[in-house]
């Protein structure tokens, strides 16, 4: 029946068509193919580990944190609900979903820097206990990590434990989340196993002064999100002001329970938020490597394996 | 006869192909003639290539649109596993498959519509626009894998300064075991799984040369800073005191970026501001247009 009002022309063409894309996809397939297994490994899924990262730096326990998302996408859902309008109840879960991790990634990038910030400090005492105080370097780690100070409570917990030095030190870099950490992690994991004296010079000439470096550039990235955040906040602030103000009108809010309203309402949420997205793209922060420490730590053992 | 015309044409696609596949597949090769073809693909030297991929070299069309989108360049950059012929061919029966799916769809929609739901021509813009899509997304692809390669060793650079002067590794070492240790696995495709062989060939004498060949090939500035670094530790400098001052040059050069690019932002920021105003006028508008226009057609 179908087959029978499409016209002929456009059966042969679009029949001539997919068969020519078979065979150009066959020899795509063919030519591709490579002995030189460059597939790119994703070894973990960033978004999750950006979760992670976020609820590391704001010191909360991951459960926690998936918790407290969750219960805020219900809450903006059930405040929907109550609108009757059923696009608002799937914008305000849609909100409490991603709402929260934006609402807190100012903390949390303020909480990354202060420990970033400590933690330079304590490896100057490190260096000051081993060059001055003349103690080894596990005895030094061990002292540092029964005082390690608020910001650093639970990122040098590791330390004051015995066992393996280089396995405190991957276990501490793992727990603190942070690029900066981690690289000075991978510094000490290579330049403890020479000297005391190699070790001392290392955190002098390297690990302070680049880890300063590391730091001025982290401070002006975090002015340029708290500035894109300030913005972020005043529009969305602006945008709900206006929306609940028009609601509250009968004859708005009728209008916004018809299809058209709808309608309307949802231009004007996707222009909103690809301006959010465009205020996103022009503030953009530097960026880091983040390092595998249990790679680090096996390299090391074995650089050569 | 004229009917049977384009089953004829179908056909012999069809047979060209088959033809084709076999021939690529090296059906008809020596197993040893096959093997050493593999080793030199896998050494790094060039290779004379298939029949099909010698033609499609030498066919002026491929030839031009190969020069104009430098894809070879943009494949390798990308880390691709793709050959400039094999991306085009995908590309292509991407957009035909598009093409011949739209239009069984407006067909069908006529079928059972009476006329057309878009214009047939439609389906024809719709694919000839996958192929600058696809060439943007090639280029975005290549962009972050360039980036990211870069990044990569700007940091490492700390941890190359203490392997190289308390371990005693050779620098290239050093960089390899670190771009291991990366989460991101850019330049370990690029340096330890040989990607650079793509690009920048295996014909180096030194360490030096081959991060230089690397930086003009790719593109990636920092492997030139490190190939000026190793070349001065030759000379004598210490190689915890070359590295660490070009990683301190990297985050200085970093610091200059982000002062330059919040500077830049701070004036930016005005244009989603000024945005703004559409949605809420949008928001407050439309009802009250919607209003007025009820008001005079009652």
């Amino acid at each position: 029946m179908l087959a029978s009002g499409l016209p002929e022309p456009v059966i042969l063409v679009a029949g001539v068509a997919l068969i020519v894309a078979c065979g150009c996809a066959g020899v795509a397939a063919m030519i591709g193919m490579q002995p030189m297994a460059m597939a790119s490994q994703h070894r973990t899924i960033p978004l999750l580990e950006h979760e992670k990262d976020v609820a590391a730096a704001l010191g909360w326990p991951w459960r926690r944190w998936v918790a407290l998302r969750i219960g805020v996408t219900i809450a903006g859902v059930a405040i929907g609900f109550t609108t009757q309008i059923w696009l608002l109840t799937l914008l305000l879960g849609v909100i409490g979903f991603f709402g929260v991790r934006f609402l807190v990634s100012g903390r949390a990038a303020r909480r990354r820097l202060s420990m970033e910030r400590a933690f330079l400090v304590q490896l100057r005492v490190l260096r000051d206990r081993m060059a001055i105080g003349n103690q080894s370097l596990d005895s030094a780690l061990q002292e540092i990590g029964r005082n390690p100070g608020r910001e650093l409570a639970y990122v040098l917990e590791p330390w004051a434990q015995g066992g393996s030095v280089t396995g405190n030190i991957v276990r501490c870099g793992l727990r603190s989340r942070s690029p900066l950490v981690e690289h000075a992690c991978a510094v000490l994991i290579w330049a403890r196993t020479r000297s005391l004296d190699g070790l001392i010079s290392a955190i002098d000439d390297v690990l302070l002064p680049v880890g300063e470096a590391q730091l001025q550039v982290e401070e002006e990235s975090l002015i340029t999100l708290t500035q894109q955040r300030a913005v972020t906040f005043a529009m969305s602030t602006l945008m709900m002001v206006m929306f609940v103000s028009l609601v509250r009108v009968a004859s708005f809010r009728a209008y916004y329970g018809t299809v058209a309203g709808t309608v309307v309402l949802l231009v004007a949420i996707a222009m909103f938020f690809a301006l959010i997205a465009l205020l996103g793209r022009i503030a953009r922060t530097a960026r880091w490597t983040r390092w595998d420490l249990s790679r680090v730590q096996d390299q090391e053992l074995h650089p050569h394996g | 006869m004229a009917e049977a015309l384009p089953y004829a044409a179908v056909a012999m696609l069809v047979i060209g192909a088959w033809i084709g596949g076999l021939t690529l597949l090296d059906v008809f090769t020596a197993s040893d003639a096959r093997a050493w073809r593999r080793m030199t693909q896998l050494r790094g030297f060039a290779s004379r290539g298939s029949a099909f991929e010698r033609v499609a070299r030498r066919t002026p069309l491929l030839k031009r649109l190969q020069a104009e989108l430098d894809l070879e360049c943009l494949l390798a950059q990308a880390n691709s596993r793709d050959s400039p012929t094999s991306f085009l061919a995908r590309t292509g029966a991407i957009s035909l498959m598009t093409f011949a799916s739209l239009l069984a769809a407006m067909a069908g929609g006529r079928a059972l519509g009476g006329e057309w739901p878009a214009p047939p021509w439609a389906s024809v813009v719709i694919a000839w626009l996958i192929l600058p899509v696809s060439t943007s997304d090639l280029r975005r692809r290549a962009r972050g894998q360039r980036d990211a390669s870069a990044r990569t060793l700007g940091d490492m650079l700390m941890t190359v300064a203490v392997m190289t002067d308390s371990r005693g590794l050779q620098v290239d070492d050093a960089v390899r075991i670190m771009s291991r240790c990366s989460r991101d696995d850019a330049l370990q495709n690029l340096l330890d799984r040989g990607g650079f062989k793509r690009l920048a060939g295996s014909a180096y004498g030194s360490t030096a040369e081959k991060y230089r060949l690397i930086g003009d090939a790719y593109r990636i500035h920092e492997f030139r800073d490190v190939a000026d670094a190793t070349a001065t530790t030759n000379v004598g400098v210490p190689n915890r005191v070359a590295y660490t001052r070009l990683a301190l040059t990297v985050y200085q050069e970093r610091l200059a970026d982000a002062r330059v690019h919040a500077a830049r932002a701070r004036v930016l920021i005005t244009l989603p501001i000024a945005g703004m105003l559409v949605p809420l006028l949008l928001l407050i508008g439309a009802p009250t247009f919607h209003a007025i226009s009820a008001g005079l057609g009652g």
